[in-house]
């Protein structure tokens, strides 16, 4: 009796369950999974938003691929989500909101006010792609590139593929929330262009706090990179005028960072960034024979000079716009007692700061070629 | 009673999945508000006080000679006093074990289903609570083991995560920026809680003291994989981005990726279930234990029925999650009251009884 009784009850529960249930449940036909997310600066205080929303039209026997595009100028994102929500025919939903893309213009006056919903909306992966572009958003996002996938699929990608061949910083939207709340490091964020008929990634955008202060180009973010974290994989290539070493291109690079912080005699912090790398030479332009291991001693002397100019002049950049995007602070923070951090002008102290980089390179190996 | 006996294993898996649950997703964020930079360094001072109340719940199984709590309480102590004890004691383990079910299934709500009510997900997971509570102790202890099983694979993901663990961000300061030290001291010793449900188990774990030990070794585990949660949450984000995470450990697992499937949170979060099952389960279990003391005449599952039904009720008033939070807060103190003072009013029964004796 008492079994039955609670299959009974069982049975009236999951019907309660199921029926109430389907107030959440998404049809995927008729939600639109918002994928890429656009803020530009209208005017003091209002923002334009742009959605793009990727759609699979079905027709009769014929599929089509789009991209639905909606745009409107709000005083907060989540406004214009109300808004934009009124011009679509789908419910708008953003758990699969790919890439987050902020003009210059915004990210100048500060990201803060837009971080609020990102951090507290659940739905929104943490592992969001966030970018900042100097153009109008709106422009980038509302037209197709002819010989590439559909506008945002392209965007994601393309920053993928580049974060998984470790070019660029892997910064999503979890990495720029944890320098951001770090005392000892200011987040930076990816950079993307517009470039005739494509699009393509241009540099690191430097932040202090929430404040966008100036970008890295792409030729200086592998040594930005290199003294940014640990390479497990990545190319690049050295170009100089000295006879040994007109071209090189290494591939396969393994490196590694070290941070040493000391003081001078006049009680001034000094940095001293280490990197260690070794790679493969894929291709060599030189009047060396790279069989002879002086001749090889000798490039990666040569390298190892190349890389610390770079860095030197990558570091004096970041210097120049107050932006601690290595974390340099991080270390400083380590040597301080809490009493002597929290009294430095750390800005003040960094943009002043003494910072050497020191480089170790190594040939794993020339290639096929034996010469 | 049955012949069946606790084994001690079983025991300190029990003690472990019932200490561990929801709190493991706000406790690094406890931490780090309460106790700021390097803070997960307070959880092992922890250790030694919960240690000491373990001692003390043990003292009573070795006093009284493996006799229920009941026993030792009833014959020293007037049962006009008793009355109003359990009565509190009752209907606290019992909103315990409701508002852990309450807050698990409200997160469930936020992440997963935002539209559905929050309390027919809490019927539901009442309902699989109530099946399992009503199998009896050795049942529930049985099929702990394999929740432990599955909780415990949870474990590796943990070297994924050592990626994105950097060592700097931990800063060279300590317990520096924490709030209220008194304040926090109580809320994470509140996050141990579920050990002083083994005052309930004398009667069914298996004969002698050896099992004892196995008390301190499900608190242990606790220990372990709470510092172990929080010490990557501290390298994985940093502490001030701490203070800003309703749920440091949500948060850490919606990182994770697998080419295979998106959203594994919601995935590793619906697998917390079955330690939620075993906290709540427990607590209702202890609750049933008291009042079954009180009313002998009424079937142990009728008065679990009631229990249930009563604080399902109850669990109707608490709107948010804030609100659960601030419940929490206050019955943490009943808690404590179950840990160390049920237990010294029972060595004052077992001295009275003792004296007794004397004089006879």
């Amino acid at each position: 009796m008492l079994k039955r009784a609670g299959i009974l009850i069982s049975f009236i529960c999951l019907l309660l369950l199921t029926t109430s249930c389907s107030q959440d449940q998404h049809i995927l036909e008729r939600v639109g999974y918002v994928r890429t997310v656009g803020f530009d600066r209208e005017n003091e205080n209002r923002v334009r938003v742009t959605l793009s929303i990727p759609l699979i039209l079905t027709e009769a026997n014929q599929t089509r691929f789009t991209d639905e595009i909606l745009t409107a100028t709000a005083k907060s994102g989540k406004e214009a989500r109300i808004t934009l929500s009124r011009k679509t025919s789908r419910k708008l939903l953003s758990g699969q909101i790919r890439t987050i893309m902020y003009n210059t213009n915004i990210a100048r006056q500060g990201l803060r006010d837009f971080m609020d919903t990102l951090q507290r909306d659940p739905t929104i992966s943490k592992r969001t792609e966030l970018v900042i572009v100097d153009e109008s958003v709106h422009n980038i996002l509302s037209r197709t590139y002819k010989g590439h996938p559909r506008t945002g699929q392209y965007i994601d990608r393309l920053l993928k593929k580049e974060f998984d061949m470790q070019t660029i910083p892997r910064i999503l939207l979890h990495e720029f929330f944890r320098d951001y709340y770090d005392d000892g490091k200011d987040p930076i964020a990816n950079m993307i262009r517009k470039s005739g008929e494509d699009l393509e990634y241009a540099g690191v955008a430097l932040f202090h706090d929430d404040k966008y202060m100036g970008k890295l180009t792409p030729d200086e973010v592998f040594y930005f990179s290199i003294m940014y974290h640990d390479h497990g994989k990545g190319e690049f290539t050295v170009t100089s005028d000295k006879p040994e070493m007109k071209s090189v291109t290494l591939d396969g690079i393994n490196s590694r960072k070290k941070v040493k912080i000391r003081k001078n005699e006049e009680g001034n912090y000094i940095a001293d960034i280490y990197i260690k790398f070794n790679g493969s030479v894929l291709e060599y332009v030189g009047d060396m024979n790279l069989t002879s291991s002086a001749d090889r001693s000798k490039l990666e002397n040569l390298l190892n000079e190349h890389v610390v100019q770079q860095c030197e002049k990558v570091v004096k950049k970041l210097q120049k716009h107050r932006t601690d995007s290595i974390g340099i602070g991080q270390h400083v923070r380590n040597k301080m007692s809490y009493k002597a951090w929290k009294d430095s002008p750390w800005d003040e102290m960094y943009a002043k700061m003494e910072i050497r980089v020191h480089a170790k390179s190594k040939i794993r190996n020339f290639g096929n070629y034996y010469h | 009673m049955s012949h069946e006996k606790l084994h001690r294993f079983q025991i300190a898996l029990l003690i472990f999945n019932t200490q561990t649950g929801v709190v493991l997703f706000i406790l690094p964020r406890t931490v780090a508000t309460y106790f700021g930079t390097n803070g997960w360094i307070a959880l092992i001072f922890m250790f030694l006080p919960i240690t000491l109340n373990i001692l003390l719940i043990t003292s009573v199984y070795r006093l009284g000679r493996g006799a229920s709590i009941f026993a030792i309480l009833k014959s020293g102590i007037p049962r006009f006093l008793l009355f109003p004890i359990y009565l509190v004691m009752g209907s606290g383990l019992a909103m315990v074990g409701c508002l852990v079910i309450k807050q698990y299934v409200m997160i469930y709500q936020l992440l997963i289903f935002p539209q559905t009510p929050d309390i027919v997900l809490k019927l539901v997971v009442d309902i699989i609570v109530f099946l399992l509570v009503t199998k009896g102790i050795y049942n529930i202890s049985k099929a702990n083991v394999f929740f432990v099983a599955l909780l415990i694979t949870m474990v590796p993901l943990s070297f994924i995560f050592m990626k994105d663990f950097d060592i700097t961000r931990m800063s060279s300061f300590f317990f520096k920026e924490g709030k209220d030290f008194g304040q926090g001291f109580i809320k994470v010793y509140g996050s141990f809680m579920g050990y002083e449900l083994s005052l309930f188990l004398f009667p069914y774990a298996e004969k002698g003291k050896k099992w004892l030990k196995y008390i301190h070794l499900g608190n242990s585990m606790t220990v372990l994989v709470y510092l172990l949660v929080t010490v990557i949450c501290y390298g994985f984000f940093n502490y001030k981005e701490l203070v800003h995470l309703s749920f440091p450990l949500l948060d850490m697992f919606g990182y994770l990726y697998f080419p295979f499937v998106e959203r594994v949170q919601n995935f590793l979060y619906s697998l917390f279930l079955v330690s939620i099952l075993i906290t709540g389960g427990m607590y209702y279990w202890s609750s049933q234990a008291v009042f079954t003391e009180l009313i002998p005449r009424l079937p142990w599952k009728w008065v679990l029925f009631f229990v249930m039904a009563s604080t399902f009720i109850v669990a109707f008033i608490p709107k948010s999650l804030i609100e659960v939070e601030d419940w929490f807060n206050v019955l943490i103190y009943l808690q404590l009251g179950v840990a160390i003072v049920i237990p010294l009013l029972a060595l004052l029964a077992l001295l009275i009884q003792k004296g007794r004796k004397r004089h006879a």
